[in-house]
């Protein structure tokens, strides 16, 4: 039977699938050449996706984690401007105090201490400073400045040495340590900022501790320097004009340490800093490594997918002829 | 008396000669009909008395080949279970995602993951909060959205079968009409080979929805039988009951008395692929609705419970009590293990911190029972929840091996379980339709060829000629003898 004849729609079945399986896998091959990725990434893993899951779930990590040490370090960066800002501005008025309050001469003093009023609310703006949406020294409290003003802080710190009673320089100034040291004083009155904000993730494995806060030894001393002289030169405190001297100087004295300190911490900033740089390389180019092991997984041979797709248009572009041919050859043609 | 006979013979040769042409139109006008089985006349000597004179018409036969039939029926039936089966499993994984793409679960799990490591580094960062809040319902949205396409796959297999049901009692009620028809015709000596192509026509409809075979009866009656052995139609036509449910929600169920069975003349039958109708799309179509379906959406279920419970544990978020809802809840309500069947369709981030319901994403940093927003720069909470995305855990619920995961893990083996079934599945279907396909092509081998009824086409003419040539010597011979 079968040797007999072949029927016309078997030969049109066959015709039809051989035409539909070579245009999809033409269409493939075209695919796959142009993405340089497999068309059927299940297919290429042989189902086993959970390995391109987690490099994709690793990579879109790594990303927000670079996002995060970004943050990290513009932060730290505007901190350390901050701080070289303040040392700028506090950097004479130190020296000048402490040669003022030494000689004592009341004209020179006087312009030197109106000098140190004026710096005090300027550093004081400075540790301040808003960085974007975050307050830089405030901790956890970053949308609030971290200091109060000025006249707030001297005004609690008069009436701290006014309760204490203190008649001398010497009594002054334990009066203003006790204060600055008193979780009464400066910690709840001059420092309206949170409580340390907690280490900050900024790779997978990488916490970093950026909650530097004006509770900081280094910033408090710079304000309790800054803030004796600007008592003193309101005269906000009766004081004899040998006990103004002494206090100018121990205010000299004061800014003189808070430099030291203040470099101190500008230095425990930089190893931050260098932790979140490494942190950062160190996620850049696993996000690299990882794009090359997603195209080792996904990615096709380009001269592979070029070969297929040429020999599925070779067989189709015959298949065509081979179509025209045979729908040609017909018994009609030739019965006259 | 020879001349005559000789008259007789000839005529009949032109008889016969039309006849064979008028089949060959018929066999070239159908080339392209499916289901069209070739004619072919049988002829024989004829005997008159005790000479043999002339050719005389046998009958018409159809050229069917019952084997192959029967084969590429149930080919063709085993192949739509497959197609059916392969669908579902594709539109599943469409559902869910492929694990590159940013849409996908596994996608929309790391774009959660990555906004809490955002927000954690900024958290008073107002754009972020709400970039964590979109991507945490985005992940909702992603799972209702699997389980929405879950449910309506199972509603269109219910659909499917309703009408798949209709058809097979409609298509076999037809077929015993048609068998009396043919049993008439017969009887009468009618060809009843046209009635016969019909009736193969209708079987061959009904064939992908159930495997069946045919079997041949006197006077060329058929009795119609599935594989497993329960009879459709010997003498009368068999009834098919099921009534479909239109809209499926998660707890309808077979077992429930919610979704219906299958009945054979009244009785209950078994609806699975060894049962009395099962192998064709009929039953693929219960496998959807009865057990694949149901198993995705208890897998994706268990996931979704596993991130609700990741995110409810007071020890996380400290402004929460034990029982309350966290921030991912059941349709605004904490969990409740009892109620897990359905719970990725309902799944829905906490409204305390969605604004469009009056809450605010700043719970979202200082927890989800603070009452007043607490420093804006604490990120402790979302370090937390980031962790609780990703600290390696057990699930308490579904069939996944026992072994601690983190999030985006049981995402990616959801994804992956998912992506082996459908490649096992076009595998599977890729070889029944292979094979559909071989016998299909078989089939239609045995079909018309127009060369070859061109060629026989010759030959009647040249017959014909011959017939009618002898036809008009007989004539001369008559004329001669009348002559004188």
């Amino acid at each position: 039977m079968s040797l007999m004849s072949i029927g016309d729609l078997a030969q049109n079945l066959m015709l039809r699938r051989q035409t539909t399986a070579l245009k999809l896998e033409s269409q493939t091959a075209a695919k796959e050449l142009s993405t340089g990725q497999a068309s059927d990434t299940v297919r290429q893993l042989r189902g086993d996706i959970s390995r391109l899951a987690g490099l994709e779930t690793t990579q879109t990590r790594l990303s927000a984690f670079q996002t995060a040490a970004k943050d990290a370090a513009m932060t730290t960066s505007a901190m350390q401007q901050v701080l070289s800002n303040v040392s700028r501005m506090t950097q004479d008025i130190g020296n000048s105090l402490l040669s003022a309050g030494t000689l004592g001469e009341t004209g020179t003093m006087n312009a030197v201490l109106q000098d140190a009023d004026q710096r005090f609310s300027a550093v004081i703006s400075s540790f301040n400073t808003r960085f974007g949406e975050e307050s830089l020294f405030a901790g956890a409290a970053s949308d609030r400045p971290a200091l109060a003003s000025a006249e707030d802080i001297l005004s609690a710190l008069e009436n701290a040495i006014i309760a204490a009673g203190a008649g001398t320089a010497e009594a002054t100034e334990t009066a203003i340590d006790a204060w600055f040291e008193d979780p009464a004083g400066y910690e709840s009155i001059a420092y309206v900022g949170g409580p340390p904000p907690g280490e900050r993730m900024i790779s997978p494995d990488d916490r970093v501790e950026i909650g530097f806060t004006a509770l900081d030894p280094a910033i408090r001393n710079t304000v309790k320097a800054l803030a004796t002289a600007a008592l003193v030169h309101r005269e906000n405190i009766s004081a004899t004009p040998q006990a103004r001297a002494q206090l100018s100087r121990r205010s000299g004295e004061l800014l003189m340490q808070s430099q030291a300190e203040r470099a101190a911490l500008a230095g425990r900033i930089g190893i931050s800093e260098a932790r979140i740089d490494e942190a950062s390389t160190r996620n850049e180019s696993e996000s690299n490594a990882l794009q090359v092991l997603k195209y080792d997984l996904l990615g096709v041979d380009a001269y592979d997918a070029a070969t297929r797709m040429e020999t599925a248009q070779n067989q189709l572009e015959t298949l065509y002829a081979v179509t025209a041919r045979l729908s040609r050859l017909s018994l009609v043609d030739f019965l006259r | 008396m020879s001349i005559s006979g000789t008259m007789s013979s000839a005529l009949s040769g032109l008889t016969a000669t039309s006849r064979a042409a008028e089949l060959i139109s018929s066999n070239i006008a159908n080339a392209l009909t499916e289901g069209y089985a070739r004619r072919e006349l049988e002829i024989g000597a004829r005997q008159v008395g005790d000479v043999s004179q002339g050719v005389q018409i046998n009958g018409v036969t159809r050229q069917v080949n019952q084997v192959l039939l029967n084969d590429r029926r149930l080919a063709a039936a085993a192949s739509a279970d497959c197609d059916v089966a392969t669908g579902f499993l594709q539109r599943l994984e469409s559902a869910v995602g492929s694990a590159e793409n940013a849409g996908s679960l596994v996608g929309r799990i790391a774009a959660l993951d990555g906004a809490l490591i955002s927000a954690a580094s900024q958290p008073q960062s107002e754009a972020r909060l709400v970039g964590l809040a979109d991507a945490a319902r985005n992940l909702t949205e992603t799972f209702q959205r699997s389980s929405e396409e879950i449910q309506s796959a199972r509603s269109t297999a219910d659909t499917r079968i309703a009408a798949d049901v209709k058809a097979i009692n409609r298509a076999l009620s037809a077929v015993a009409e048609l068998n009396g028809q043919i049993v008439a015709f017969n009887s009468d000596g009618r060809d009843p080979s046209a009635l016969e192509d019909q009736r193969q026509q209708l079987i061959d409809r009904i064939a992908p929805i159930v495997p069946l075979r045919e079997m041949p009866r006197e006077n060329g009656r058929i009795a119609l039988y599935t594989i497993t052995g329960a009879a459709l139609l010997d003498g009368r036509p068999a009834i098919l009951g099921f009534s479909a449910a239109g809209v499926i929600t998660p707890d309808m169920t077979l077992a429930s008395g919610a979704l219906s069975g299958l009945t054979l003349n009244g009785k209950p039958v078994k609806t699975d692929a060894a049962g009395a109708l099962g192998g064709g799309s009929l039953s693929a179509q219960f496998a959807i609705r009865d057990t694949l379906a149901p198993d995705a959406q208890a897998n994706l279920d268990a996931v979704a419970r596993d991130l609700i419970e990741r995110f409810a544990d007071p020890a996380l978020d400290s402004t929460l009590v034990t029982g309350d809802a966290g921030l991912f809840t059941d349709r605004g309500l904490a969990l409740s293990v009892e109620n897990e069947v359905g719970l990725a369709g309902r799944i829905t981030l906490n409204s305390l911190v969605t604004t469009e319901n009056g809450g605010a994403v700043w719970k979202l940093r200082d927890g989800l029972g603070a009452t007043t927003p607490g420093p804006v720069g604490d990120a402790r909470l979302l370090g937390a929840m980031e962790r609780a995305l990703t600290d390696p855990r057990p699930m308490s619920s579904g069939p996944f091996s026992p072994a601690n995961r983190s999030f985006s893990e049981v995402g990616a083996q959801l994804t992956a379980r998912i992506a082996t079934d459908r490649l096992d599945a076009e595998t599977e279907a890729s070889f029944t339709s292979a094979r559909y396909g071989a016998l299909q092509y078989l089939e239609l081998g045995a079909g018309v060829d127009t060369d070859r009824e061109l060629q026989d086409l010759l030959l009647i003419e040249r017959a014909y000629a011959a017939n009618a040539k002898v036809v008009q010597t007989v004539d001369d011979m008559m004329k001669i003898l009348l002559g004188m």
